[in-house]
């Protein structure tokens, strides 16, 4: 990986993880979200009830998109409020470098809580480890942590003032669940009821969007907006 | 090495730069002077690439600023009207990551950081939280950052600022010793004694417009003046220059 995008995210990850503001939500979000959902997931799995396991795995995995999104929303509105972040832009480092290193940051916060969901469902867990299951886990998962933390740092980089007071931290969950009722509208269409050709649709559907907001959010980077600022 | 011809810029419909023309020579001391809200700033601003001009044309050292960004930045260091730092980064992280930013190895940029900080007599907090630091400090470790990749343009808005008059007066002798390394330094200041004894040129801005612009010499003789603050006042109170 580039060298710029790397020293961007470690010096994004440490100075996300000195903030004990950022720090503090971060855990709580986490720890209410795991504890509200496991004593379902335990009763779901004990019960059999195969719908609702799947339903429950899917919102375990909102949990590290939202860690992704929180990290991501602060990535540039730290900058503004730091008056850092004209050191940042007049350095010989392009848009896309910008935008890939503030999302390294939330990326690897993001797959981070990601590894140690997968671990704790599948070692506490009496799942059945099958295909559609592990295509959840290990592919839409990560993806979601993709899309959710470009969406929020385009949408961050473009409207910095969204960020305050957290209003951004709506756009990524809006945009996880938008991709979801565009998968199972798509499924419903055309009738497909076997469980690993769903969640590769699904998957499939998740990539395809995450490359496109990609492609948007590098294209929509503007130095002079964030100059601008809040 | 820096041109600017007819310089506009409008943010919302508010015209902060009205046909702003001057130029700066390679090796120069140029000083930017004018009241809060004349325009400086966003001259700076456009001329270190982070604001396009609305019309007109800004050249450094032979690139034009709304096409060769990328190439303007390799080039120069900036010293923003507050420096801003990292807060929860200490001295040293905070240099290193301007120095990665710059593509500076990791061997050479322990000795950069370490020769910029004791030049600037900040080697032994190299270690602290940049939170902790007086604005003097702050002020020094934004200079060291500028200087971090030995830039051949320097752009420094208000590098004397919140300094106390012992901490102005070694942040001039550094402009003058970085002039004799053949730097072209561009500089805004609200100092005009301190100006006058650092700067070749300079350019006087009020309400978006350019009052005067040449060297500091050829305006004193031209308005007859003793001092660049003689000059300053003459032309913000109505004087003509042309």
């Amino acid at each position: 990986m580039n060298s710029v995008v790397m020293e961007i995210g470690k010096k994004e990850l440490k100075t996300t993880f000195k903030n004990k503001a950022i720090i503090v939500p971060l855990l709580l979000a986490v720890g209410i979200s795991i504890f509200s959902l496991v004593p379902q997931l335990s009763k779901a799995v004990a019960e059999g009830e195969i719908a609702s396991v799947y339903l429950l795995l899917f919102m375990l995995l909102l949990i590290p998109t939202v860690m992704a999104s929180m990290v991501g929303m602060n990535a540039f509105l730290n900058e503004i409020k730091w008056r850092t972040i004209k050191s940042l832009l007049v350095a010989p480092v392009s848009e896309k470098e910008i935008f890939m290193g503030k999302s390294l940051a939330s990326i690897t916060t993001g797959l981070i809580v990601e590894i140690c969901l997968v671990v704790l469902i599948l070692v506490f867990f009496p799942i059945v480890v099958d295909i559609p299951i592990l295509i959840i886990l290990l592919v839409i998962g990560p993806l979601l942590v993709l899309f959710a933390t470009f969406l929020i740092i385009a949408a961050t980089s473009r409207f910095p003032s969204s960020a305050e007071g957290g209003a951004a931290g709506f756009i990524p969950v809006g945009g996880v669940l938008a991709v979801f009722f565009l998968g199972f509208f798509l499924l419903s269409l055309l009738k497909i009821d076997d469980p690993t050709l769903t969640n590769i649709i699904i998957a499939l559907i998740v990539a395809g969007i995450t490359f496109v907001t990609y492609i948007i959010a590098t294209k929509w980077f503007n130095r002079e907006r964030l100059v601008v600022g809040l | 090495m820096i041109e600017v011809k007819n310089l506009t810029k409008e943010f919302n419909g508010v015209i902060a730069l009205k046909g702003v023309s001057f130029r700066v020579n390679e090796g120069e001391v140029f000083a930017y002077l004018g009241p809060n809200g004349a325009g400086k700033t966003t001259t700076v601003n456009i001329l270190a690439t982070l604001l396009t001009p609305t019309t007109g044309k800004a050249m450094v050292a032979g690139y034009e600023v709304s096409k060769d960004g990328m190439e303007i930045r390799r080039l120069i260091g900036y010293l923003p009207e507050d420096s801003g730092l990292y807060p929860n980064l200490t001295i040293c992280e905070n240099l290193d990551f301007i120095a990665g930013l710059y593509r500076i190895n990791k061997d050479e940029r322990g000795n950069k950081i370490r020769k910029l900080l004791e030049f600037f007599d900040l080697w032994e907090k190299k270690n602290v939280l940049a939170s902790t630091l007086s604005k003097g400090m702050k002020q020094k470790v934004g200079i060291a950052r500028a200087m971090i990749h030995d830039p051949e343009i320097l752009f420094l808005d208000e590098p004397t600022s919140g300094l106390d008059p012992g901490m102005a007066r070694e942040v001039l002798k550094m402009i003058l010793q970085l002039k004799k390394e053949g730097k072209t330094i561009f500089m805004t200041t609200h100092l005009l004694a301190r100006a006058e004894q650092v700067c070749d040129s300079i350019a006087l801005i009020n309400k978006g417009q350019i009052l005067c612009a040449g060297k500091l010499s050829d305006i004193k003789n031209k308005l007859k003046s003793k001092s660049l603050e003689d000059v300053y006042f003459r032309l913000m109170e109505g004087g003509n220059y042309e």
